[in-house]
């Protein structure tokens, strides 16, 4: 194994929590993504506020920002409410806001605004006569929408998605300011102990790398298979 | 002796978009075996007539009833809605309906999209419906397109294949809303020879449709709209060889 001065174990484990955050972020902004877009195609007016407002707020406010205003903001939040407790119901317990928890709900947040823009464009491409024959053949809207919409949004929501985890995955190294030990904060402290930065860069550099160039083997794959039933027609039709 | 159920009743069915009401009181009854059909000028109304019956439109005033039960109504600030939508999906699974645009699922094989509400709707076992399904694309002439995606059909398979998706329900009534209207005119004939098929069997259907001399052949009714309202109706040789109004005897006249 690379040994890089002592550090490469360490720098192994923190590109470990780069993919974990990443990972959990991504099903995070997904669900987000996909409540946002329903609420901003929805007639509800108050529903549809409340997405407007998300994707406002969090679009047009640094990622750095957020991240420090709900890690350190929550924390506070979160000491007032169990001072709370105390006080009113004698209830004493301490809670500290998990560094790795904080990085998630942040960037799953932001994210979830970007695919929310995402899945609404994708949402909207789906011929409505689609849904119109699951309505018809007595599925009800979760059905309908988990073997029909779904499948047929996701051709349209892929390349977006899949843009939207690579500026994602290379966001969480904002983590390392919260404290997280991330493999970007483990390179920064080995550089400066060790003051050779390109020993240690260049690995973690060829480390996004490595998973950005799976991530694209992996999306290809995904846009074959929600491809399905959509071009070659030519070879086939007579 | 009780009597049979009758398949579909709607009662006085009036429909408004906006200010513009579409139906003004239509009726309808479908014994067991009928074939109606329902003609008249684009924007008489009957493709919404036909559409508020299986609910993908809400009617504001009338009743509907399916197999004696009847549908369920709670007033809302936005107008009338089903009091129960779980009432209206078990209606919609027996009243199969086959598109102008056939609609079949795109992303799904000719046979994925017959078999799709048999086994998530109805809950038949996958392999019960598969069987079900060979059958039925067998009968429609489409066995060995089985395994294509609609994209790969020409439109008169595709419409044979929707077809097959509707008979899949086993319904107690078929809806077919101006299901030649897409075709290329080469096309509509196999369409038709299933549809009259179907008809010969005993099929109870509703059909919207341009098809007047099909019309004449199959129906056991013929509902004449204009404007919303109820113009004539009557056996399809009263209707449409001895026309009572001008109107309709304009309509009936060969365009050139």
């Amino acid at each position: 194994m690379i040994d890089l001065q002592g550090y490469g174990p360490r720098l192994l484990e923190g590109a470990l929590v780069t993919v974990e955050l990443a990972v959990l972020s991504l099903i995070l902004a997904v669900i987000l993504g996909l409540l946002t877009a329903s609420a901003k195609l929805s007639r509800n007016r108050l529903i549809h506020g409340i997405g407007t407002l998300y994707t406002t707020l969090v679009r047009g406010v640094p990622d750095l920002v957020l991240m420090m205003l709900l890690f350190y903001g929550g924390q506070i939040g979160i000491n007032m409410l169990t001072d709370q407790l105390y006080y009113a119901f004698d209830i004493d317990i301490f809670i500290n806001v998990d560094a790795f928890v904080a990085g998630v709900i942040t960037i799953g947040l932001i994210f979830g605004a970007y695919m929310g823009e995402t899945f609404r464009g994708a949402f909207q491409s789906v011929e409505e006569g689609q849904m119109e024959a699951a309505r018809a053949y007595g599925m009800s809207p979760l059905l309908a929408f988990r073997r029909v919409r779904f499948p047929l949004m996701m051709r349209h929501a892929l390349p977006g998605i899949g843009n939207n985890w690579m500026v994602l995955l290379k966001t969480t190294a904002l983590v390392s300011i919260i404290g997280l030990t991330d493999m970007v904060r483990v390179a920064a402290e080995a550089t400066k102990a060790t003051h050779e930065p390109f020993l240690f860069m260049i690995p973690v550099a060829l480390i996004y790398l490595l998973i950005a160039t799976l991530s694209e083997w992996g999306f290809a794959k995904l846009t074959k298979r929600y491809n399905t039933g959509f071009g070659e027609s030519s070879e086939w039709n007579n | 002796m009780a009597a049979t159920p009758i398949p579909l009743e709607a009662k006085g069915i009036k429909k408004r978009f906006g200010d513009h009401e579409v139906l003004k009181g239509i009726s309808l009854q479908a014994q067991k075996g009928d074939v109606i059909t329902l003609i008249g000028a684009s924007g008489s109304g009957k493709s919404t007539f036909l559409r508020c019956m299986n609910l993908l439109e809400q009617p504001d005033e009338g009743e509907l009833i399916v197999h004696n039960e009847t549908i369920g109504f709670r007033a809302t600030k936005h107008g009338r809605e089903p009091a129960d939508w779980k009432q209206v999906e078990r209606i919609r699974a027996k009243l199969s309906m086959v598109f102008q645009n056939f609609n079949l699922w795109s992303h799904m094989t000719l046979l994925e999209n017959v078999i799709e509400a048999p086994v998530h709707v109805l809950k038949k076992t996958r392999k019960q419906a598969i069987d079900e399904a060979r059958a039925l694309l067998d009968r429609v002439g489409l066995l060995d397109r089985a395994d294509y995606f609609p994209t790969q059909m020409s439109g008169g398979q595709q419409q044979r294949g929707a077809i097959a998706r509707a008979l899949a329900m086993d319904p107690e009534v078929m809806l077919f809303d101006e299901p030649t209207s897409a075709l290329d005119p080469e096309l509509v004939g196999d369409v038709l020879k299933v549809m009259r098929d179907l008809a010969d069997e005993g099929r109870t259907m509703i059909l919207v449709t341009h098809e007047i001399a099909f019309a004449r052949d199959v129906s056991s009714q013929v509902i004449y709209l204009h404007q919303g309202v109820v113009e004539e109706v009557g056996a399809p040789a009263d209707v449409l060889d001895n026309p009572r109004s001008e109107r309709l005897r304009q309509f009936l006249a060969p365009k050139h």
